[in-house]
């Protein structure tokens, strides 16, 4: 900026009313001019000036004369840069000083801003922590009855993916495997229910209420009935430890909380039904995933099934993964097969030696009909 | 500077188009009277008016636009400004602040003026009213996010609860943050806890009290404040009010 260019301030002296006044100021050759709304006129030498920075924004420089009996100020931001250059630069010094200093209280202050910004979001944090927790609690204070009018209404408006399966040897062998499990579920008077669907999807889910889909792909996969008994009590443990409400809940916030401490289930229905058409309710978070094995080793063990079916289920995911047509769905849906193969033969060795009684089911059989429901023929003995 | 802020009545200058004011019945219950000259206005907090000549004009609006309105809301301000012109002639109006108190005048020349959210009263034209963003300072002050920033040149009139000090900061000076009704923009500010509170008492008054923390100025310029706050005279009055009682 060049000398001679004028900017809006004020100053303060004693020799105007009220000893502070609004000002025009210039900057000279020798030295900073000042003409106040009034028409006094000051004037201070660039040698006697010293310079400060305040304010209220922190950003006001004030030139103040040897015994502060005059104060000129200015906030323009072209105020600072300007006054290095006039004068033949006799207050670079004391500018580029000044401007040192701006930054390093820019800097510090927006430290401060981060650091605050980052307590509160963890406050904000433990908050939703809390809220989650107060959701999972008054879930488990519903009646199981919602949770079976949430799931008849997802499974209405589902896509299922294909026929339904009436097979006979399929159906009979699932209602086989159900049996020995019903028993033994974390929840009691939960109503299971197998839909077999035909399609090459290795896959199953349930819904709330203990709504299960069952693909045939899955069972052509599996090498047991045992392994089978692994993935079904798995689903089962999702609805029994009510996961499907858990995620609606978490899914609508703080409306479905009051809603659910309130009793008003309309709104969580609808939600239910908007997930389930995306597909969201038959997914879930890896602490559900592991909480849900978890209850299917206690599941089989109490149902005397070897726990470790399911792990070994997961490594046929793992090896013909690839092979497999439609493997990928149980993969993307259920993720860190490794690590909970290694958790479900931990907790199995921790249960020791299990009276077993494995299923008199011909898989084979089973296979075969999964391959081609209601067509294939069996031998007759 | 002819009419400082503490000045009662103010016949300035037709040149710079001062407003002929009187503020009257202060402290405790002032008023501001305006004395407006044809196609002269100003510009008032909505429900501000009490009396008004039949010459003059009232139209509501979003003054300077959103942004600045937003920033007037955030500054515990309405989002709209009456505006009052002397249309038809000349003429005067009488406004009165929302709480019992007084009313300050202060006249703007190019500078700003920091005002605590709520104490703004009416300004005329060429005085800008905008909403400044406090960040921790607000955070911590109890007191607000957001400050009244008023700049420009022209008239402005802000109210306190109860009566209002004037205070010539030359130096240092702490003011707790309730009582800041409006400080000069040449002040700087920080808000701490107040000096030599042990440190468990500092961390109880930061989070829960907001009491005790104060306003530290430094530098030169004048800061207002007021001598009574609303908070703790309605926790006097508190244990007096009527209860009804459960059951019959």
């Amino acid at each position: 900026m060049m000398s001679g260019s004028s900017f809006q301030g004020g100053l303060f002296s004693d020799e105007v009313p009220g000893k502070r006044a609004g000002a025009t100021m210039r900057l000279g050759v020798n030295g900073i001019d000042a003409e106040t709304q009034d028409g006094q006129s000051f004037s201070l030498p660039y040698a006697q000036c010293r310079l400060e920075m305040g304010g209220a924004s922190g950003r006001m420089v004030f030139c103040h004369s040897p015994h502060r009996t005059l104060t000129l100020f200015c906030e323009d931001p072209a105020f600072l840069p300007a006054l290095g250059e006039a004068g033949r630069g006799q207050l670079a010094e004391q500018v580029s000083q000044l401007t040192q200093e701006v930054r390093r209280a820019r800097k510090q202050s927006m430290l401060r801003g981060v650091l605050g910004l980052l307590v509160v979001v963890l406050i904000g944090y433990g908050v939703y922590r809390g809220f989650a927790g107060v959701t999972a609690n008054s879930i488990e204070a519903l009646p199981i009855a919602i949770d079976e009018k949430v799931g008849k209404l997802a499974m209405e408006s589902m896509d299922l993916e294909g026929p339904k399966v009436t097979d006979p040897v399929l159906v009979q062998a699932v209602d086989e495997i159900m049996s020995r499990l019903k028993p033994h579920a974390g929840t009691a008077g939960m109503n299971f229910e197998v839909t077999i669907v035909d399609a090459p999807l290795v896959n199953a889910y349930c819904l709330p209420g203990g709504q299960i889909v069952l693909f045939t792909g899955l069972l052509k996969a599996a090498k047991s009935p045992e392994q089978v008994a692994g993935v079904l009590g798995h689903e089962m443990a999702h609805a029994t430890l009510r996961h499907g409400l858990k995620r609606i809940a978490n899914s609508l916030g703080v409306i479905a909380a009051v809603n659910l401490l309130l009793g008003d289930t309309s709104g969580l229905v609808a939600v239910a039904v908007e997930l389930a058409q995306h597909g969201l309710l038959t997914r879930h978070d890896r602490e559900q995933e592991t909480a849900s094995d978890v209850e299917a080793v206690r599941m089989m063990a109490a149902a005397g099934l070897a726990p470790t079916a399911l792990a070994d289920f997961f490594v046929i995911m793992e090896k013909d993964g690839g092979d497999v047509p439609g493997a990928i769905a149980w993969l993307s849906s259920h993720p860190q097969l490794v690590e909970r193969q290694k958790e479900i033969r931990q907790r199995s060795e921790k249960l020791g030696a299990i009276e077993q009684r494995p299923f008199k089911l011909d898989w084979e059989q089973v296979s075969r009909h999964a391959k081609e429901p209601g067509k294939a023929k069996d031998a007759k003995p | 500077m002819q009419d400082q802020a503490i000045a009662v009545r103010g016949p300035t200058s037709l040149a710079t188009q001062a407003l002929h004011h009187d503020i009257s019945l202060r402290p405790d219950f002032a008023l501001l009277s305006v004395q407006l000259q044809q196609g002269q206005k100003i510009h008032a907090e909505p429900s501000a008016m009490a009396t008004m000549s039949p010459t003059i004009e009232l139209k509501a609006g979003m003054r300077g636009g959103v942004g600045r309105s937003l920033g007037r809301m955030l500054g515990g301000e309405s989002l709209i400004v009456n505006t009052f012109t002397a249309k038809h002639g000349a003429g005067g109006l009488d406004l009165a602040p929302a709480s019992p108190g007084d009313v300050v005048h202060y006249r703007l020349q190019g500078n700003s003026l920091m005002l605590q959210r709520g104490s703004f009263l009416a300004h005329s034209d060429g005085v800008e009213l905008t909403g400044k963003w406090q960040g921790a300072k607000g955070f911590f002050s109890g007191e607000g996010l957001v400050l009244l920033k008023a700049s420009g040149s022209g008239d402005l009139f802000f109210n306190s609860y109860g009566a209002i000090l004037e205070i010539d900061v030359t130096d240092g000076y702490l003011v707790d943050t309730s009582y800041v009704v409006a400080f000069e923009d040449t002040l700087q500010y920080t808000v701490s806890v107040v000096p030599g509170l042990r440190p468990g008492s500092k961390l109880k008054t930061l989070f829960f009290g907001g009491e005790g923390l104060v306003c530290r100025f430094s530098g030169r310029g004048k800061v207002w404040i007021q001598t009574r706050t609303a908070a703790p005279f309605l926790k006097w009055v508190h244990p007096f009010r009527p209860v009804q009682r459960s059951g019959s």
